[in-house]
Order: C-alpha cells, then sequence, then structure tokens
C-alpha cells in the first residue's frame, strides 16, 4: 500500500496570456500512493483541475509546465515525447472529466469509442476488442450492454453517459485514473451511483484514484486522503480523518465552517470573507492572507513553509512554534470574525 | 416562527410546454413540466422547493411570477388569483414578487452599469427618479455588501459573488415582499455561498420579506427553508417543516434523495447506509401513468399503475403522495 506511484515535485505552471503571466500552479509537490483514493480539493481557480492536466500532459496552450518534475512509476512524464504519452494516456493513467456530454464523441457509437482505446493500446482482435467492451460497460452497470454497445451517446441519459466514460476510461486497467468533477453536472441521485461505482471499481481493481472535486460530502464519502488547494498552492494535506477532524490550515477550518451541517437546530453559517487572489498578482506571502481570520504580518511579507504534524502537513505560519496557537486567539476573540 | 397568515397559494398549478414533431406534421406532445401542483407559503417564511433537473422546480417558480402562462390553475396571491391576469394587471405585482436567477453571469446586461441596472425597475415601477435614485442605490450597495464607487462599474469587473449580490440589490430596489430564488447559490463557490446565504437570511429579517428557495443542494435547502417541498417529475411529492422532512422522511423518493445526500463528515458517511435509485428520471414527454416516481420505486404494486396518488396530511402539518400510506 504504501508504494508510490505517481510523484510530482515542485510542479509550475502558468498560462502566458495577452495580459500577463497567470501564474496557475506555484510549487506543488504531492505523491499518490498506489491502491489509495485521493481527494483533491478546492475552489474553482485554486488550480486543482491543471496540476492534473499538467500530470495528464493535456495543458492546452497558453498553458505551460515551467518546472518542476512528474515522476510516474519513477519515469519524469515530462520528458516524455508525444508519442509515448499517447502510449501512457488511457493505458497507464486514464482521466473522466465534469461534462459527459461533451467528452464523448457524438458520432461515433459509444461501443465504437471504447473498442477504439483498447485495439490503440492492446494487440487484440476486434472480436475480442469487442467482447471486452461489452464486459466494460456491464461492469459499470450499464443494462443489457449488447444492446447498448452499438448505441449513440445522445441515447444515453447523463448518468449513463458518465458511465460510459468510466467504461471507456478502465478499458484497459489503469494504474491511476484521475476523476475531475465526475459528478457536478449530474443529480444528486445519480452522483450516488457514480461515486459508489468509482469507489467499488477502487477496491476491486486496486487501481489508485484521484477525485477532483469542491465538495466536501463527496471527499468524506470516498476518499482516505486529501489535498486542499488554493491559490495555486497545496495549503493542507492529510488523512480524511485528519483534515475533517483536526484541520491544521485556516483555509480548511474556513471551509469545514461554511457549510451546513445536517442538524436539526439552524444555526448561522460562517462565511469566509472575502475573495479568492488573483493570480496574474499574486500576492508574495501566503495566498490566503488577506481571508484569514489569524493572520499576522509575517503572512503578508513571507511565504509560509510546511509544517508537518505526523502524516498530517499545512502550509501555515501558524503551526510555527513562535506563533501563537490558534485555539487561544478563537478563545480570546470568542469565535471567528463574523459576516463579509 | 409561527405565522400563519398565507401570502401565496398555488392550487393545481400546471404548465405544460408545446412540442411539435415533424416539420410540418400537426401533431403535438406536451412536456407536462409541472402537473397538478399545490401548495402555499405563509408570510415571512422561507418555502424550499427541492427536485433534481427537470422535476420541474425552476418552472414552478417562473409561472408563479408569471414569466410563463400557467396551462391550468389557480396562483393566489394575497387572495387575488395572478394566473390569469393580462400584462396591464400584473404590474403591481411584478413590484411585490421578484425574482434572483441562478447563473449571476447570464443574468446581468453586460453593456448596462451596476447604477442602470440598480436604477432601471425603480424608474419602471416609478419609484424614484434622478438624485433620488441615485441615493437609492448607493444605499441598497451597501445593503448587500458593495459600496458607492461600483455604481458606475459594469457587471464584467465583478466576481460571482460579487454579480451575485448586484441581482439581489436589483430584486431589493422595488421594495418588494415575496423574492423567489431560483438556485441563487448553485454557480458560486463554496466559500461563497455561506456569504450570501447569510446575506439572505439577514435581508429577510430585516425587511420581513418572504422567501420560495429553488434549489437541489438538500443542505442548504434545509439550513434556509422553514418548510420544503419534494418535486418528482412534475408533482409534489411530499412537504413538511424542515426538521420533520429530514429526521422523518415517508415517501421513498425522498428517503432515496436525503440518504444520497453527501455528508461531509468521513465517521458519519461511513455509517449511514445509503438508498442508492435504480436507473434515471424518465421523460416528461410520456411520463409513467398513476405514481410518476413508480418506475425507480422498490415497493411498487398494481395500485400506483392505476391511479395518481393525492398529498395526504400524516399529521405533524406533514403531507405525502404516496399509495403505501392507504395500506
Amino acid at each position: 500500500m504504501s508504494d508510490i506511484l505517481l510523484e510530482v515535485n515542485n510542479l509550475e505552471t502558468s498560462f502566458f496570456t495577452h495580459i500577463g503571466e497567470v501564474k496557475a500552479i506555484r510549487n506543488v509537490s504531492f505523491n499518490v500512493k498506489s491502491g489509495e483514493s485521493l481527494g483533491v480539493v478546492g475552489e474553482s481557480g485554486s488550480g486543482k483541475s491543471v496540476t492534473f492536466l499538467s500530470v495528464m500532459r493535456l495543458l492546452q496552450h497558453p498553458g505551460k509546465v515551467i518546472g518542476g518534475e512528474i515522476l510516474f512509476n519513477g519515469e519524469d512524464l515530462l520528458k516524455k515525447t508525444t508519442k509515448e504519452m499517447r502510449r501512457i494516456r488511457g493505458d497507464k493513467i486514464s482521466m473522466i472529466f465534469q461534462d459527459p456530454m461533451t467528452s464523448l464523441n457524438p458520432v461515433y457509437t459509444i461501443g465504437n469509442q471504447i473498442v477504439e482505446i483498447i485495439q490503440e493500446h492492446n494487440n487484440v482482435s476486434k472480436k475480442e476488442a469487442k467482447d471486452r467492451a461489452i464486459k466494460m460497460l456491464d461492469m459499470v452497470g450499464i443494462p443489457s450492454p449488447e444492446s447498448r454497445f452499438s448505441n449513440y451517446p445522445h441515447e444515453f441519459s447523463g448518468g449513463m453517459r458518465q458511465r460510459a466514460m468510466i467504461a471507456i476510461a478502465l478499458s484497459c486497467y489503469p494504474e491511476l485514473l484521475i476523476a475531475d468533477e465526475p459528478t457536478t453536472a449530474l443529480d444528486v441521485t445519480i452522483q450516488a451511483q457514480i461515486l459508489s461505482l468509482i469507489k467499488e471499481l477502487n477496491k476491486k481493481l486496486n487501481m489508485s484514484t484521484v477525485l477532483i472535486t469542491h465538495d466536501l460530502g463527496i471527499v468524506a464519502k470516498v476518499c482516505t486522503r486529501v489535498i486542499v488547494m488554493y491559490g495555486g498552492l497545496i495549503m493542507e494535506e492529510g488523512s480524511v480523518k485528519d483534515i475533517f477532524y483536526n484541520p491544521l490550515h485556516p483555509y480548511t477550518m474556513g471551509l469545514l465552517k461554511s457549510i451546513p451541517r445536517l442538524s436539526s437546530n439552524k444555526t448561522r453559517l460562517v462565511p469566509i470573507p472575502g475573495t479568492p487572489p488573483d493570480l496574474l498578482k499574486p500576492p508574495k506571502g501566503c495566498p490566503f492572507y488577506n481571508r484569514c481570520n489569524f493572520a499576522m504580518n509575517i503572512c503578508k511579507e513571507e511565504m509560509p513553509l510546511y509544517y508537518q504534524r505526523g502524516l498530517q502537513k499545512a502550509m501555515c505560519w501558524l503551526l510555527d512554534e513562535d506563533a501563537p496557537r490558534v485555539e487561544e486567539y478563537e478563545r480570546q476573540k470568542g469565535g471567528v470574525r463574523s459576516g463579509a | 416562527m409561527e405565522h400563519s397568515e398565507r401570502l401565496l397559494e398555488v392550487r393545481g398549478l400546471k404548465k405544460y410546454f408545446e412540442k411539435r414533431k415533424g416539420i410540418i406534421s400537426k401533431k403535438v406532445e406536451y412536456v407536462k413540466a409541472v402537473d397538478d401542483v399545490s401548495f402555499f407559503i405563509n408570510k415571512k417564511e422561507t418555502f424550499g422547493l427541492v427536485g433534481e433537473s427537470g422535476c420541474g422546480k425552476s418552472t414552478t417558480g417562473r409561472t408563479i411570477i408569471r414569466l410563463y402562462k400557467p396551462t391550468d390553475g389557480k396562483i393566489l396571491y394575497d387572495g387575488e388569483d395572478i394566473g390569469k391576469l393580462g400584462e396591464k394587471d400584473l404590474m403591481p405585482y411584478r413590484k411585490s414578487i421578484q425574482m434572483i436567477f441562478q447563473d449571476p453571469y447570464a443574468s446581468l446586461n453586460a453593456r448596462m452599469t451596476v447604477a442602470d441596472i440598480i436604477g432601471e425597475p425603480m424608474e419602471i415601477h416609478n419609484i424614484a427618479r434622478g438624485k433620488e435614485r441615485e441615493e437609492r442605490v448607493t444605499e441598497l450597495l451597501n445593503l448587500v455588501g458593495l459600496s458607492k464607487i461600483h455604481a458606475s462599474r459594469y457587471p464584467h469587473e465583478f466576481s460571482g459573488g460579487q454579480r451575485q449580490r448586484i441581482g439581489i440589490a436589483r430584486a431589493l430596489s422595488v421594495n418588494p415582499e415575496f423574492i423567489i430564488c431560483d438556485e441563487p447559490i448553485s454557480a458560486l463557490d463554496v466559500s461563497i455561498q455561506a456569504q450570501v446565504v447569510n446575506m439572505l437570511e439577514d435581508l429577510q429579517e430585516s425587511f420581513g420579506l418572504t422567501y420560495l428557495f429553488i434549489a437541489h443542494d438538500l443542505s442548504m435547502v434545509r439550513h434556509i427553508s422553514n418548510r420544503i417541498g419534494v418535486m418528482y417529475l412534475g408533482n409534489l411529492v411530499e412537504v413538511a417543516d424542515r426538521n420533520e422532512l429530514y429526521d422523518n422522511p415517508i415517501h421513498p423518493y425522498t428517503k432515496a434523495l436525503l440518504s444520497s445526500i453527501p455528508i461531509p463528515d468521513p465517521e458519519l458517511a461511513e455509517k449511514t447506509e445509503r438508498i442508492i435509485l435504480e436507473g434515471d428520471v424518465p421523460s416528461p414527454i410520456n411520463p409513467p401513468s398513476g405514481c410518476k416516481f413508480r418506475t425507480r420505486c422498490k415497493y411498487k404494486s398494481d395500485i400506483c399503475k392505476e391511479t395518481v396518488p393525492k398529498l395526504i396530511d400524516v399529521g405533524n402539518k406533514h403531507y405525502v403522495a404516496c399509495h403505501l400510506l392507504q395500506n
């Protein structure tokens, strides 16, 4: 369980737009262990999707990886040629996207699209590829897969299209599945179906999954470890229980407080004031500085270091030995600053 | 929180959309978006309307504010049926009923300044003009957490959360008493959602507003509503007080819907058993006969196929439309 499948070191990605360089990812390091289910949470623009598009080498112009290394099974993906990357994508690493309506090719049948990827990566006959495609459709829970094989995407509902996407992604039994907001476009009852499918397949095929989402509820249900991103940086990393029950970073705490709990007494939500930073002009210090209730002078001037607490780590000056303790801080202030 | 005075009552509301088949064929199909829905909203309360996409919750909201003409049924606002009124007679109601839309990017005119966006309704309804209008705009901007300097800017200069605040200021500009919030927070980031929800609650408190809150985020709906209605394929299947609905759901669909909410607590999530519904929502063009939920229901019997279940009072102001209750 502890061997590392994907290791990302000091990744930096920027978008070179006509108004200037947008530093979407600013020095991000993390790893994915084999067989684990990693959740990546953050708001829109926090860099969670861009990180994994960089891993897949699928960034579109004007986006560009400008530094760092991405080691997959020990080999740096950034040094691969386009041809070598094509062989890895779909075979070793697969990705499913948010919108199942636009990720499938409307002019090919579902079956065709699965067969294509199987034949691309394996030396099998058309017949074998078809059998395997039907098996995949069956595995992801599409009823009567033989007849559904020759349907077009428009004949599928949203939930079934996402299932078909998963079938395509899994058809070569990848070692790593990256799911970018796989259920955001779906209804809750369908979301529940898809999430339990991903969780089940993660166990059954012993593949690693990365689940990119903004919904903390999904993370709690599916993932074992969590990365919290903000302003192009990893703010906190830890096991699901550490993140939910013992968050170290004020941003993580803020996120957890701002979502309604399913409790019967009507309590007021505690929002995080302000808005995320503009990455065209990223702040010198901590990106969360201007929204943080515990901000100190140093936070504005200097980028915080990572502090390790067991298996959990967070990027925050508050965890420094010399900093005041957050718990005391909260007690003194009588809770968190209210309102925006 | 007891207010028994009804502000709005909807009786047997139906909204069918015509859909013509073929190029010259006269065959007309109907999309039954809202099919016989009845409920009421008391003064100063928040009524939540939840359901999956395509269940007709937004259409219900849009029909109440008369963006659509109802196919059948009554919309009683303060006792007056506004369902059949013409544009001219509707004018006073346009002032008292306002709406906040889902997409803060699409619902503000990109070519108008914030001052004009917020000020225009005041001119249309003869509330304020000129300098007075200017003052009111500033006042409204302050109310929603923006300031005077924002008045001369254009929508593209604002973030999603700020735009939603502008949309709220526009709705408030004509001093409405009833606001329909159609998924007001679903396009916003988690950390911004709480800001907007708190603001809506504050405004309700200070102006005595009544809300119809339409959303698919069940945990947020529970947070903000006093009473909640659950819709499925154009029908209201269950209505109850918020805690009653979440603690004691009766309709099989409500049960499944509630159990599929992702709980942001890993230990609790592990313990709770999820009811996972099979299949998808059927098309509203040819909905199943009888109870529309029967195609996905575990407990279906013959009667579900034949008759449409009516909302039955099960006590404690809790209404459920399910044949299971009769056995």
